[in-house]
């Protein structure tokens, strides 16, 4: 036994060993593609920087802020304020000798790692409590058999190793930053820790307002805990382990809620708290932008600039995204019909998926990030990191996903494709705009059975485990 | 015949119908003008008039008439002035009548330019030296013998060569013109009264000139002037000669490399009629100020530069209409009170002007145009296109059109061959001193042309290395010729000026030529220059006062029309006898703009300054920080689409780079809100004095646009209006050394106007991407076939626990719930799940169908909210 133990710790050890590694490697690798000369004119490619996310833009912004004129004077700036005031210095600020955008580029980095290391401390956490489940379960058995996989690590390392976060990062937009105050309310709330969900929720729905969606997801982390299996499938272990006799399930029912020392059921508490720190903070934030554009349009501007903005797809400058060409083709009449269809199919299936993934709230913010992601009105690869990232967490669920191969040479294709086609229209002049925009059709295509089927697949496992459970059941009556 | 010499004389034909040799009454000493007519029918008014080439009082000359069923010419020793065709059927007279001869004195008082002195008479007449050929014929049967061959002169039907050329080279060179139907008319018009003005009210759609109810006889000028900024047309590296004279100007490759040699001149027609208010303020709030320009340029490419010509510095400019408006309205009416005259003058002048009523064409800049916070407004189309159908609504804003006076010149053939013409209007309501006394509206018109004189019949090649700069004259230029002045003028004058490089230029020839060493220079007298030769002596010359410079002043030649009538029409010309090279003063830089960058994300506006250095002298004009720096005003507007970003500004001196708060004195920028309004930039600039170049950039991104927002020509770009770069340290003023009556003449002041040179750079043309405009049906579905799989699908995901209970209580039975499972978790694979399990195929339908009426409700229910909300 002290063998195999040390075997184990060893064999983590090593592991451990070849995480860090691999992290530095990453940060060294952000840190060369910093120092190529010009930036690899990734900042200005459509993939990485939206509207809402270049730093040219928010420059300007900082420009118009400091010759004393509203930032959101014209259309260029529709980001918060406050990145104005934490960015907007370091966009001028200069290190002699070094490249110009060195100072925002360290704190991308730095944002990635700070990513990364809570994505990691989120996945081991999440690991942790599905041992537990399946423990609780009487599923030892499979989980070792399985060989679990630390998720947390390959989280973090996919995160760091994306390629589509190494662009985010590199190519100067503040995604990383949005990604941050996402997976900081994701963290916080997993790790129970109230406060600092809050302030996460409360600055990602700031910076990029789709994120006020993972309310849902957030609530139910904070009220039942980080994903477990489901909740029927306790109820039937602990009324066996109550009463073996009966199989009433109503009676069992009662008699689990009637446990006291059973975690599984909804807790109010830090659910009421997290929405009081949740006021709290927007109070606070909407405070300090006020401070802040008090002297030039007010809040509503604010409001307009930056949600406006999102809301209306005024920019129709090519993205990844769908809802660019669609606006630029649409006729003007429809354009408001459309808009609401396209955000409503956001809004839609919240519910749904709240109520049917309710017992996996971590898979469910997943799931809302990739939705949203996939039909924002600008999106850019920094989100499909981030839901690239997530995806990690539930590799051990995941595993018998379909169509993973596929999709994963179908995002290599999209991703080496588009940037041709882009080249070919915008640049060379000898393609056509249909051209990108197949490619961004795709896109949309593969995220939307990405989404399928990692719902799909989630719910299976579920199916798989509460038949292994109904099997030992079965097993130990007869 | 002769004529006896006296103050006039004629010989008359008089029947009903009628040929005549006229000889019109004239002061001594001018050239006697033949007036030749034809009467045919009774009707008259086919005038013509010609300049003899010699005197008529000294010798015996040949007068005759040719006339036969085919023609009527006269000549006048031999050579043909005057043919006049046949053209009954078109539906013009002919006379046909059997003609007798008469010769009589008459007394015209209209046609002759002074009053019969009575003093003298009687007036007798001598003839001698009468030969007739005819048929002569009483009756109708003879008619046809005399049409017959049996007559020489029948056989005549059209000039010989040798006549045709006698008779071309009279006529162009003699100056022969077609007079109008003149005195009845003109006179009527001249007593109507002018209080009113209603005779041309009505062609007016633009209610704000309905403020020129009571308008004073006009004051019509026209001022030939070196439009100094189009030397600098044809590009970089030549040196520029500007030819004497009118403005005229050559170019042309410095070591005679290129072969281009191209001469141009600028007259400018100005014309300013000024009207005391009679209307009510709320009128007037319509407008203040307000300036509107339709230009027109020939070359492919263009580069303006600046001029110190205190006229063309405003008047040249690019292409396009440009248009700005001052108002005196209170501020948040100034936008509406720009959509209503936009609106005005697009009726006006049936040009597109009504384009700038849109908020993202015009812009309201604060000191970088005028200085006029707030109420200004300005706005260009770059692309607007120039013709006849615009100079006609502005030429019936004259009081005589182009019937009479200096506007009689306006001839559109010669007027649209130019390189450059443009026609600019111009209303202020300013105090002024009239006749009557206190504020008024005037109206300002101005054409500037920059024509070129017909250099294949002028030049003369010289044994120098360098040509003789084609002479001109109004008649060769225009084909017209001034036949007095509009009567309802009140004052006519054309002003030739010198500039002063040329009247430099002049001085040295006269000194190297010492012909009269000490009294006669080039603004005492004209005829005695060597260099050039005028062919009307100026009334005045004027010279132009600068205390500061050593340099030679420019001269002003004045010439008054009122002097002038048909009988003597005013052709002023001007010869040139030695080839004179010289360059006129330029605006201390030379702007160009450029745009930087290839494809279509984004770029770089560059504007590039080139030190001329040629004006040197003028830089010691900022010394106040104890540096000498050259003051440099920017002014840019750009289009929303064209995204710039204001922090990348960059300055480059010397092509350094250099600091921008350390070049950039003051700087105002007002942002482009997409779709809303354009981006305006507003700059000075301090440059060191030695500084070479400098340049300017800008980065922008391109916008993309909605495809109703692209023109039918969506890819041949869209343009970026021209940027105005001005010099607030140099101004175009000329004091030139007059007594009171400058004030009299509009242009005299305007040569006094302290305005600062002003250059435009070029219009640049940008390249935009363009979206599929075939296919926006395509993209909406495909884009909602994905929405909807996707919400269909997930759906459909979620949804399954009903069905997949009920099977796996049946599928218990069958053992292959995995497979069953994995199969059914696949949208695809419902069909092939039918063979597993015949009972399913109902279910999985129903769930299909149920989850499709889910989305047909939804979309249903939006539809219905969307009709209630907003149908």
């Amino acid at each position: 036994m002290e063998v195999k133990e040390e075997q184990s710790t060893k064999r983590k050890k090593q592991k451990q060993g070849r995480f860090w590694t691999w992290v530095a490697a990453s940060v060294l690798f952000r840190l060369i593609l910093i120092y190529f000369p010009k930036n690899l004119n990734l900042s200005s490619r459509p993939e990485v920087s939206t509207p809402l996310t270049s730093l040219r833009r928010l420059a300007e912004g900082y420009w118009l802020k400091q010759s004393s004129m509203s930032p959101y004077a014209g259309s260029m700036y529709h980001g918060s304020p406050l990145l104005l005031s934490l960015l907007g210095p370091l966009t001028v600020k200069r290190i002699e000798g070094q490249p110009s955008h060195l100072l925002c580029s360290l704190v991308f980095v730095v944002a990635d790692i700070l990513n990364a290391m809570l994505i990691r401390a989120t996945g081991q956490t999440l690991q942790v409590a599905y041992r537990q489940s399946l423990k609780s379960l009487d599923l030892d058995t499979i989980s070792e058999s399985m060989e679990v996989l630390s998720s947390g690590d390959i989280a973090a390392l996919v995160y760091l190793w994306n390629p589509f976060t190494i662009v985010a990062c590199v190519g100067l937009s503040t995604s990383p930053i949005e990604n941050l105050a996402i997976i900081l309310a994701l963290y916080g709330a997993c790790k129970r820790m109230v406060p600092l969900a809050a302030f996460g929720w409360v600055m990602a729905t700031h910076l990029s307002l789709y994120p006020v969606i993972l309310i849902i997801p957030i609530i139910l982390l904070l009220g039942y805990g980080p994903d477990t299996p489901r909740k029927l499938l306790l109820m039937r272990r602990y009324g066996k382990v109550e009463d073996n006799s009966s199989s009433d399930s109503c009676q069992q029912q009662e008699k689990v809620i009637n446990q006291s020392d059973l975690p599984k059921v909804f807790a109010w508490r830090p659910a009421m708290l997290f929405l009081l720190w949740a006021i709290m903070w927007s109070v606070y934030v909407l405070l300090l932008c006020g401070i802040s554009v008090k002297q030039y349009g007010g809040l509503w501007e604010m409001f307009e600039r930056m949600y406006g903005f999102i809301l209306t797809v005024q920019d129709l400058s090519p993205n990844i995204g769908v809802l660019w060409y669609f606006f630029a083709e649409v006729f003007d009449f429809f354009r408001n019909f459309f808009l609401i269809v396209f955000h409503m199919n956001i809004l839609f299936m919240i519910f749904p998926l709240a109520i049917r993934l309710k017992h996996r709230p971590c898979f469910l913010a997943f799931v809302y990030i990739t939705i949203s992601s996939m039909l924002k009105s600008y999106p850019s690869v920094g989100d499909s990191a981030l839901y690239f990232g997530l995806l990690g967490w539930f590799v051990n669920e995941l595993s018998e996903m379909q169509f993973s191969f596929c999709l994963f040479s179908v995002y290599v294709g999209v991703s080496l494709l588009s940037p041709v086609m882009h080249n070919l229209w915008i640049w060379r002049g000898t393609g056509n705009a249909n051209f990108y925009f197949a490619t961004a059709i795709t896109y949309a295509c593969l995220q939307m059975v990405l989404v399928v089927e990692s719902v799909s697949a989630m719910l299976n496992h579920d199916r798989k485990l509460k038949k292994l459970t109904n099997a030992k059941l079965q097993n130990g009556k007869s | 015949m002769k004529l006896t010499s006296g103050d006039g004389d004629e010989v008359k034909d008089k029947a009903h119908d009628e040929l005549d040799f006229e000889f019109l009454g004239n002061i001594k000493g001018e050239p006697i003008l033949l007036q030749t007519n034809v009467f045919a029918n009774g009707t008259s008014g086919r005038e013509q008039r010609i300049t003899l080439w010699f005197d008529p009082t000294t010798e015996y000359h040949d007068y005759k008439i040719l006339w036969n069923q085919n023609q009527i010419v006269f000549y006048v020793d031999d050579i043909p002035i005057r043919v006049f065709k046949k053209l009954t059927e078109s539906g013009v007279p002919f006379p046909s009548q059997p003609l007798q001869i008469q010769a009589s004195l008459w007394h015209a008082k209209w046609a002759s330019q002074n009053e019969t002195d009575w003093r003298y008479a009687p007036f007798k007449a001598h003839y001698q030296g009468f030969d007739i050929s005819g048929c002569p014929c009483a009756t109708k049967q003879c008619m046809n013998e005399c049409y017959g061959q049996n007559y020489w002169w029948n056989d005549i039907r059209e000039l010989n060569s040798d006549q045709r050329r006698a008779y071309e080279d009279r006529r162009f060179h003699g100056g022969l013109s077609d007079s109008a139907p003149h005195c009845p008319n003109l006179i009527a018009l001249s007593q109507r009264p002018y209080s009113d003005s209603s005779s041309f009210l009505h062609l007016m759609a633009l209610p704000l000139l309905l403020l020129l109810r009571r308008v004073l006889l006009p004051s019509l000028s026209l001022t030939f002037c070196p439009n100094s900024p189009f030397q600098s047309c044809l590009g970089n590296g030549h040196r520029r000669r500007f030819l004497g004279g009118v403005a005229s100007e050559a170019i042309s490759g410095s070591q005679g490399a290129v072969p281009l040699q191209l001469s141009k001149q600028g007259p400018t027609y100005q014309l300013q009629w000024p009207a005391p208010p009679s209307l009510p303020q709320s009128h007037i709030s319509a407008g203040r100020f307000r300036s509107f320009t339709l230009r027109k340029w020939n070359f492919l490419s263009h580069k303006v530069g600046g001029g110190f010509d205190p006229i063309s510095s405003n008047k040249a400019k690019p292409p396009g209409v440009e248009l700005w408006a001052v108002f005196d309205a209170p501020l948040e009416q100034v936008d509406d009170s720009w959509k209503n005259l936009t609106h005005a003058l697009s009726g006006l002048f049936c040009a597109s002007v009504n384009f700038l009523e849109s908020s993202t064409t015009y812009s309201a800049p604060e000191w970088g145009y005028r200085p006029a916070p707030g109420s200004l407004r300005y706005g260009t189309l770059p692309r607007e296109a120039v013709c006849t159908e615009n100079l006609t609504p502005w030429l019936k804003l004259l009081p005589c059109r182009d019937k009479a006076g200096l506007s009689a010149l306006m001839d559109r053939p010669s007027i649209y061959k130019g390189f450059y013409h443009s026609q600019q209007l111009r209303l202020t309501s300013s105090e002024f001193e009239s006749e009557e006394g206190g504020s008024g509206i005037v109206l300002q018109q101005t054409l500037t042309v920059v024509v070129q004189p017909d250099s294949e019949r002028n030049v003369m090649s010289y044994s120098h290395e360098t040509k003789l700069q084609p002479s001109w004259s109004l008649t060769s230029i225009f084909g017209r010729m001034v036949t007095g002045r509009c009567v309802l003028a009140k004052s006519s004058t054309i002003y030739l000026q010198f500039d002063r490089g040329l009247v430099g230029q002049l001085d040295y020839l006269q000194k190297e030529n010492e012909l009269s060493s000490a009294d006669k220079s080039v603004y005492e007298g004209f005829s005695s220059n060597p260099g050039f030769e005028l062919s009307v002596k100026p009334d005045r010359v004027l010279k132009e006062l600068n205390g500061f410079e050593k340099k030679t002043p420019s001269v002003v030649y004045e010439f008054y029309i009122e002097k002038y009538s048909e009988s003597r029409p005013f052709d002023l010309g001007l010869t040139w006898k030695l080839p004179v090279v010289w360059s006129c003063q330029k605006a201390p830089l030379h702007a160009s703009r450029f745009l930087m960058g290839s494809g279509n994300e984004r770029g770089a506006i560059a504007i590039s300054l080139r030190s001329t250095e040629v004006s040197d002298e003028f830089l010691h004009t900022d010394m106040s920080e104890g540096r000498c720096k050259l003051e440099v005003k920017v002014f840019q507007v750009v289009p929303w689409y064209i995204k710039v970003y204001f922090h990348t500004v960059r300055v480059y001196v010397n092509e350094q780079p250099q600091e921008v708060s350390d070049v950039v004195e003051k700087m105002r920028v007002s942002p482009s809100v997409d779709k809303v309004s354009p981006g305006v930039m507003e700059m000075v600039l301090k440059f060191p004095c030695g500084m070479k170049s400098a340049a300017i950039t800008l980065e922008f991104d391109k916008g993309f646009l909605h495809i109703d927002e692209y023109p039918p020509d969506a890819n041949q770009g869209f343009d970026i209006p021209a940027a105005i770069i001005s010099f607030p340290n140099f101004h175009t003023s000329m004091q030139f050394f007059t007594d009171k009556s400058v004030d009299r003449s509009s242009i005299l002041s305007k040569f006094q106007e302290n305005n600062a040179v002003l250059a435009y750079t070029e219009v640049l043309l940008v390249p935009l991407t363009t979206p599929d405009f075939s296919m926006p049906y395509n993209v909406i579905t495909i884009t909602c076939t994905v929405c909807a799989l996707y919400f269909g699908s997930l759906l459909n995901v979620l949804r399954k626990r009903v069905g997949e209970e009920e099977r796996s209580s049946k599928s218990k039975a069958t053992k292959e719930t995995g497979r069953l499972r994995q199969l059914l978790s696949r949208v695809s694979a419902k069909l092939r799940g039918r063979p597993f399990e015949p009972p399913q195929p109902p279910s999985n339908s129903s769930s299909f169908i149920s989850s499709k009426l889910i989305l047909f409700i939804l979309v249903v229910g939006i539809a219905v909210f969307w009709q209630v909300y907003f149908g």
